[in-house]
């Protein structure tokens, strides 16, 4: 493998890899914190952006994340990813907030018609009205960012973020049925949204 | 007539599959069942796009003053201590604890 310098991207002044980023961090040297940030930024803010679909909170939500990480660092002994104790730190961060709000993290069943309804059987006669045109990725994040509360949790964190279902209700306080549940109708409700001939705006309640 | 009400049927079920089912992996009954019903064909074709478009989807970038909040707050709070100006480490006339090389400064407890 070709070994090139590296154009310092200013990013990672000095670090041979994270280990090195965490305990230099761990001896409150800026430049690690630095390099921490930047290797785990987008990933964090797109959890956070996703999860409210608002890049204030989202900013504001990263930022909580980081500084709990932050604090906690010295005791980060790596007996688990450093990234995965981030991120789980994010997810909690996320779902506080949105408790605090009030937002219903897990949908009333009643939100949506039972599928057996109005799935399948419906779309036979839409079939023109194909996913496949309106899936560019603006239409895609607008989708999700109106994917209703309580839906979007679930699907981001198992469609996007990769959790299990285990996971996700460990995380949650719910049942794995629930979880399952939650993303299936959220991913039934994206697929709406997509194939809606015009966004659902304002069709929240 | 009655096999209006087995498809019937096997729609529902094939739903409660792709609940469970992160992967799609069909049962010989839900492969029929699909061969056979153009709604949830279509029904799980496009979840199959969702699900390949989601991953190409790439993550945002957050404003680059969120870097500078948070290194704010941690100087207030003393998690870290600002570097010098200039030079990172080599420069910096503060006392770093000696690294374990041939340098010039012999310690005294090295050789026993
Ligand atoms: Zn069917």
């Amino acid at each position: 493998m070709r070994q090139q310098p590296a154009v310092s991207k200013r990013i990672a002044p000095d670090f041979e890899d994270e280990a090195q980023a965490i305990a230099l961090a761990q001896h409150g040297r800026a430049d690690a914190f630095e390099h921490l940030y930047q290797l785990h930024k987008r990933r964090v803010y797109s959890l956070c952006l996703r999860m409210t679909g608002n890049t204030a909170e989202a900013e504001d939500l990263a930022q909580e994340a980081f500084l709990q990480l932050f604090r906690k660092i010295g005791t980060f002994r790596g007996e688990s990813a450093f990234s995965t104790w981030l991120h789980r730190l994010a997810v909690n961060v996320v779902l506080m907030h949105l408790r605090r709000k009030g937002l219903p993290e897990v949908s009333l069943e009643e939100t949506l018609q039972p599928l057996q309804e109005d799935g399948p059987k419906r779309d036979i006669g839409e079939r023109d009205k194909n996913l496949v045109g309106s899936l560019d990725r603006v239409n895609l994040e607008r989708a999700i960012e109106s994917l209703p509360p309580g839906y979007r949790t679930i699907f981001v964190l198992h469609d996007m973020e990769g959790y299990e279902h285990n996971e996700i209700a460990g995380m949650m306080g719910c049942s794995i049925g629930n979880s399952k549940s939650q993303l299936h109708k959220a991913r039934m409700k994206l697929r709406d949204l997509l194939r809606a001939p015009h966004p659902h705006r304002g069709a929240r309640e | 007539m009655a096999s209006e009400k087995s498809t019937r049927m096997n729609c529902e079920a094939l739903q409660a599959s792709l609940e469970t089912l992160g992967d799609w992996r069909w049962s010989p009954a839900a492969q029929q069942h699909l061969s056979e019903c153009a709604a949830c064909r279509i029904l799980v074709h496009d979840l199959e796009l969702l699900a390949h478009k989601l991953r190409q989807l790439n993550a945002p970038e957050p404003s680059p003053a969120l870097w500078e909040r948070i290194r704010f707050q941690l100087e207030l709070e003393g998690i870290i201590h600002p570097l010098p100006q200039a030079e990172p480490v080599a420069a910096a006339p503060l006392p770093a604890p000696p690294k374990p090389r041939g340098n010039s400064s012999r310690t005294s407890r090295s050789r026993a």
